[in-house]
């Protein structure tokens, strides 16, 4: 399976953004954006942002064109890089949800117990991609009393 | 009893019956989703524990939405009855939110037994139309940004330990 490192490689050594850009190939930009918002590769607000900015890039003059354009790129490959950066939500909220039915059914929380927990997941399952973390930290270290 | 955690093929016996006695027409294996039911065109992912509704969420992102876009098909994930519901409200919450924005039906079925269904959908959504006289169909709230509330996932709690 290609990684996240493996496709930021191959798209920064290709140069390929800024070919796109310099032929004004917007339609196939737009394509590659919505593909690596399918892939999970970037988020949807970053998709948003850089939709706009692509938008602008359209209406620039030639003077803001090339600041632009490159703002773009780096921009692209940055949202790319965070994603893979951190573990993906999913991995953590699956881990933490089997992590409750492990405590419960070693008898080491109560039905009350689990049904509070599983209602701080749902709050963090909820919870934006910059609050995810530090609930997710807090939460962690909650599980781990129960554990000891 | 539960089928939980008694593995996907042991449940995709059980689902499979349940559409057969029905007379429900339908594809398996289709783009790399289980079934898709042609009577009506809807797309249906099994799973067979209520951990594995976070990676069906994220295929159907991939693989199905961008189809059943273009239909307003309904998109289903389908589990067993699960010993702890309150397991369930994160994988819901999870799969309301991430599939929230596109032109789709999302539906959770928890098959109870061989006649026995039931379909959580969002308020105000018209359910898909199979197997609606072995269902019991439970709404959910859900706020401007597709999040399942407390209050309601509180609500959708104590409807569901009746079935537990």
């Amino acid at each position: 399976m290609v990684s996240e490192l493996m496709l930021l490689n191959a798209l920064e050594e290709s140069n390929v953004i800024s070919v796109l850009i310099k032929h004004k190939d917007f339609e196939t930009l737009n394509r590659l954006l919505n593909a690596l918002f399918n892939q999970g590769l970037i988020s949807r607000s970053d998709l948003q942002r850089l939709a706009l900015k692509l938008l602008r890039i359209t209406n620039a003059g030639e003077e803001e064109f090339e600041k632009l354009a490159e703002e773009f790129e780096k921009e692209l490959i940055m949202a790319i890089r965070i994603r893979s950066s951190r573990k993906r939500d999913i991995d953590i909220l699956r881990e933490f949800n089997m992590k409750l039915e492990k405590l419960y059914k070693r008898g080491l929380i109560s039905r009350s117990d689990l049904q509070r927990l599983a209602l701080k997941l749902l709050r963090i399952t909820n919870a934006g991609e910059e609050e995810f973390e530090k609930l997710a930290e807090e939460f962690e270290k909650e599980l781990m009393v129960f554990e000891k | 009893m539960s089928f939980e955690h008694a593995g996907e093929e042991i449940f995709d016996i059980l689902f499979r019956r349940i559409l057969e006695y029905n007379h429900i027409n339908y594809i398996p294996n289709f783009r790399g989703i289980d079934y898709l039911i042609s009577r009506e065109l809807i797309f249906v992912e099994l799973e067979d524990t209520v951990h594995e509704i976070y990676n069906a969420t994220y295929q159907m992102l991939r693989n199905i939405i961008p189809i059943a876009q273009l239909y307003y098909a309904p998109i289903v994930i389908a589990i067993p009855r699960p010993e702890l519901p309150e397991l369930l409200l994160s994988p819901l919450a999870y799969f309301f939110r991430k599939t929230s924005g596109f032109n789709v039906r999302r539906e959770l079925w928890i098959v109870l037994s061989e006649r026995k269904l039931i379909k959580i959908i969002e308020s105000k959504v018209t359910p898909s139309e199979i197997l609606n006289s072995i269902s019991r169909i439970i709404e959910i709230k859900l706020d401007k940004h597709g999040k399942l509330t407390e209050k309601s996932a509180k609500r959708l709690l104590s409807e569901l330990r009746k079935y537990t």
